[in-house]
């Protein structure tokens, strides 16, 4: 079974790591996507170049053409062809008319007779018994041929072995059936320079290839091994585009010069423009990842805070806790969660204070009902004419009990208030003891020590007079006589404010352990099920929860030494729920 | 939960499926650019034709059959005209400058037009083939006549010798017209029509005829020729040799000539005469046959699918012009009868000789000739001399 994933804030970071997931997926397709864009981008330039070159080559061509083509219909030079010989005159007049037509290729012409005289102004002996030229022009008829040859091989007196690119064509007669002759070009470097120059991409080199597949020119922007060069070489075909393991080889083939015109291009400098971008990329990537990161973790947190805030308290609500509210401000819907709780922290105040008023309301009308029920004045008009008997009659005892019971039972009505001072509440448990003392047969002494300055304290009303009526039947169940109850008020001041301190000890039998902590923890949960309560009166448990209803603080506590005493200490602050 | 794990699933689904398509379509383009390619796809293969033009800029001759043609072939071949608006001659003079610059189109129309230029190119394979009209039935030569002087003359038919066609010139030039309508001006084709016709009644002077630029015209078939033509010129206007060709005809259509040596090109001009109109092979039953005049030519290619497609559209051609309904007038129908019933033919001259002695000597020579300011031994001394 999986275990599920807890927590407002691991979900938010499992969502992060989830955009991420997506970001970097997406990355990765932009990048793919790029990286082919880019590659198709340098193969459409490298196609360009190549097919540039051809056209770059086709205008030089188409010049020569339709130079020699004017060549061929010119008058003069049909007359020249049937000519065998040509007079100085002769001569002059064919080489001015050859400048006339070659003067925009700034070429060496020459003029080659069907009976092998040669005419030109540049000088030069051309070897006439070229084989590779002989081939050539016999091919066609009059087609205009570009080739490449050694200097060695077009000039008898050259031994340079330089490669130079040359035009021949034969010099037909119109309307003659006769040998043709020849006409030669040297074609200057420049021209081929800027055949190659057309092109301006640096990524790339150029190459002009022969149909012997050799490269005879070329433009070279980076260096290129042997090796790789030859690969190019044999790459040269009618294929438009090669893949070698090092790059790609473009090829555009020129028909009318029978020549390729190459584009190179290494893998390196292909992709060396997608690196920059790619690491731009990389760069921002990484970027949206770590925002992505951070950014989860602070929502997270701002989010899962108050979330976890909203948890505690409803975990740790208690009666304790209905003043304490919650303040939220994340301007999300978790205010509202925040307002509805302290909604209903007020809603349960109030029906608890409801209760409570209810409570009180009961027992103000029980205690009116037994106020009614007892008649107050016909009582204390009858104990009077008792005690005026008794003194007639000069029994004391009887006066002091009925002294004693007017006192009790004047302090226990006390007007219904609820709230009385320490003087009478000492007073009203003294009356009690006094007359527990002489119906008990002197079993117990009592002592009542109150520190000074305290008798006008304000003390719920008959809190003290269970608890010693719990010190006479339960502590001093087993004795006859010795029984001692030592009552001691004092105040102590915490956090300043005043507390009263009531400790009440016998010496009785006590309580062991395990009683005294059911006691006690009876008292704190304010337990009313004790055998006390169901045997005379409100009890111990009734007074811890008449001091907890009516004081906003008071503490209860019980302690005893099996044999020899129970001491109960009561704390109370001077803050009462209701004053009356 | 089932509502809550089928979202789930959906929502998984729905990423899976962007993903998938964004690497399908990378794929995609992957595969539209492959790692080399190959040649180019196959072409429409041009045939280029080089044609006259007419005033109008057009050449509503062919227009029709080119436009067909390449609807018919539309993506395969296609046939590209380049118009000039040449004379014939001018027309005749680029061919040649084309052909010496080796960028003739791939068909040429006046594919024989002179000797020269005909023995040019078939002695260097320049031509893959020529492609006479009709088996050059439309471009033969005869003799048309006016019957009525015929009759007027008593003259029962076309002469069927030479002998009688002299004799026939003879009384027609007594009765007071003229027999024959004979041209100068440059070129003497009409004359030597007849003169050619005559010399091929003898199997040397058919041997001569038939002999591609000779190397010499001092023969007797040539001398018999020249003869014959000077004598011809007897049965002429005397202004001949100062007239054009076109003012030749005229006087025959107005019916000042008995007869006309010439072919059915003549015959939307001569059949609108008021006379009688008759055609005959030249005497001897000899008609001027020569494919070679009305042929369109293919010039040799490397590209044999150019060569492919040439034949393909001389083919349609052909096809094209059999099926047309030619409406032959009366003169017409007789121009085919006596072509198709001819006993023997005889090759043009103009495709034969060179046209130097054509055009340039001839036109010194013969008026001198036929002024009989030289003899014809004197002319063909000097025809010699001309072309040594």
């Amino acid at each position: 079974m999986t275990k599920k994933i807890y927590g407002i804030r691991n979900k938010i970071l499992i969502f992060a790591m989830a955009l991420i997931l997506g970001l970097s997926l997406s990355f990765l397709l932009v990048m793919v996507s790029f990286i082919h864009e880019e590659r198709t981008a340098i193969i459409d330039i490298g196609m360009n170049t190549s097919s540039q070159m051809v056209d770059s080559m086709d205008e030089l061509f188409s010049d020569i053409k339709e130079d020699t083509d004017g060549i061929i219909v010119d008058s003069f030079v049909q007359k020249c062809i049937l000519n065998t010989n040509l007079n100085v005159k002769e001569e002059e007049n064919l080489l001015h008319n050859l400048l006339t037509y070659t003067e925009d290729l700034q070429a060496s012409t020459y003029y080659i007779k069907n009976t092998g005289e040669i005419y030109s102004y540049s000088g030069g002996n051309i070897n006439t018994k070229n084989q590779y030229v002989d081939t050539l022009l016999n091919t066609d008829y009059a087609k205009l041929h570009l080739f490449w040859q050694n200097a060695s091989d077009i000039y008898k007196d050259k031994s340079v072995d330089s490669v130079g690119m040359y035009a021949i064509r034969n010099i037909r007669s119109i309307d003659t059936l006769i040998d043709p002759d020849r006409i030669l070009i040297e074609i200057q470097p420049d021209k081929i320079s800027q055949v190659l120059q057309v092109n301006s991409d640096e990524r790339f080199n150029y190459f002009i290839v022969g149909p012997d597949k050799k490269i005879y020119a070329k433009k070279c922007f980076h260096e290129i091994d042997d090796e790789t060069l030859i690969k190019i070489q044999k790459a040269v075909s009618d294929q438009n585009m090669v893949k070698l393991p090092e790059g790609y080889v473009f090829t555009s083939y020129h028909k009318d010069s029978d020549m390729y015109f190459v584009s190179y291009i290494s893998d390196a400098e292909m992709y060396q423009s997608v690196k920059s971008a790619l690491g731009w990329m990389f760069i921002f990537m990484g970027a949206a990842i770590v925002f992505a990161i951070v950014f989860g973790f602070t929502a997270s947190q701002k989010l899962s805070e108050p979330v976890q805030m909203i948890s505690k308290e409803m975990q740790d609500f208690s009666e304790n806790s209905l003043s304490k509210e919650m303040h939220i401000k994340t301007n999300t819907e978790l205010d509202e969660i925040g307002k509805s709780y302290n909604t209903m922290l007020h809603k349960i105040k109030d029906l608890m204070n409801q209760v409570q008023d209810k409570e009180k309301e009961a027992r103000d009308l029980e205690m009116e009902s037994l106020m009614y029920q007892i008649h107050p004045h016909f009582l204390y008009n009858t104990l009077e004419n008792i005690y005026m008997l008794a003194r007639i009659n000069k029994q004391e005892n009887i006066m002091l009990m009925v002294d004693s019971l007017s006192k009790l039972l004047r302090i226990t009505l006390s007007n219904g208030h609820k709230i009385i001072s320490l003087e009478d509440e000492l007073t009203h448990v003294k009356s009690y003891l006094d007359i527990q003392k002489y119906r008990n047969n002197n079993l117990f002494e009592y002592e009542i020590i109150c520190q000074d300055n305290l008798n006008n304290k304000k003390v719920p009303k008959l809190f003290l007079q269970p608890i010693v009526e719990n010190c006479i039947k339960h502590g001093f169940s087993q004795i006859d006589s010795g029984g001692l109850i030592k009552i001691e008020v004092k105040s102590e001041y915490e956090n300043g404010d005043e507390k009263l301190i009531f400790i009440v000890r016998d010496n009785g039998k006590g309580m062991d352990e395990k009683d005294i902590t059911i006691l006690n923890e009876n008292i704190k949960n304010q337990n009313l099920a004790q055998p006390s309560v169901k045997e005379g009166g409100y009890g111990i448990i009734n007074v811890a929860r008449r001091l907890q209803l009516m004081c906003k603080k008071v503490s209860m506590h019980y302690s005893s030494i099996v044999g020899m005493d129970c001491t109960i200490e009561i704390v109370m602050g001077e803050d009462y729920m209701d004053e009356e | 939960m089932k509502n809550k794990i089928f979202s789930i699933k959906l929502k998984m689904a729905i990423c899976l499926m962007v993903i998938g398509v964004s690497f399908y379509g990378c794929g995609v383009n992957e595969k539209s650019a492959p790692e080399s390619q190959g040649a180019d796809t196959e072409e429409e293969i041009v045939i280029t034709i080089l044609l006259r033009s007419e005033p109008d800029g057009i050449n509503s001759t062919y227009s029709d059959l080119i436009t067909e043609f390449n609807q018919k072939y539309e993506g395969k071949y296609k046939v590209d005209v380049t118009l000039i608006s040449e004379t014939e001659e001018g027309y005749r003079t680029r061919l040649q400058e084309l052909n010496a610059i080796d960028d003739l189109p791939a068909i040429i129309t006046d594919a024989a037009f002179g000797s020269n230029f005909l023995a040019l190119m078939e002695e260097n394979g320049r031509y893959y083939d020529l492609y006479p009209l009709n088996d050059g039935m439309y471009s033969s030569a005869g003799m048309f006549y006016n019957a009525d002087i015929f009759k007027k003359c008593g003259i029962d038919g076309y002469p069927k010798t030479w002998d009688e066609f002299l004799e026939d010139c003879e009384i027609i030039k007594s009765a007071g017209y003229t027999p024959i309508s004979l041209h100068g001006g440059g070129d003497y084709w009409s004359a030597l029509l007849i003169g050619t016709a005559y010399m091929c009644s003898e199997d040397t002077g058919m041997d001569f005829l038939k002999e591609t630029l000779p190397k010499s015209y001092d023969n007797e078939s040539f001398r018999k020729m020249l003869s014959f033509v000077n004598t011809i010129y007897d049965y002429t206007f005397s202004d001949a040799l100062s007239i054009s060709h076109d003012e030749s005809l005229s006087r025959f259509i107005s019916g000042e000539t008995a007869m006309i040596p010439g072919g059915y090109w003549m015959v939307p001009q001569i059949e609108g005469a008021f006379f009688e109109q008759g055609f005959s092979t030249f005497s001897g039953g000899i008609m001027l046959v020569d494919k070679r005049m009305s042929a369109w030519g293919i010039v040799n290619q490397d590209d044999k699918k150019v060569l492919e497609g040439a034949k393909l559209f001389m083919d349609y051609r052909s096809t094209k012009t059999s099926q047309q309904e030619k409406s032959h007038s009366d003169i017409g129908m007789k121009y085919i009868a006596e072509y198709e019933s001819h006993a023997n033919e005889f090759p043009n001259y103009q495709l034969q000789w060179q046209d130097k002695v054509i055009k340039e000597d001839f036109d010194v020579l013969f008026p001198k000739l036929i002024k009989h300011d030289i003899t014809v031994d004197d002319f063909i001394d000097e025809l010699s001399i001309a072309n040594n």
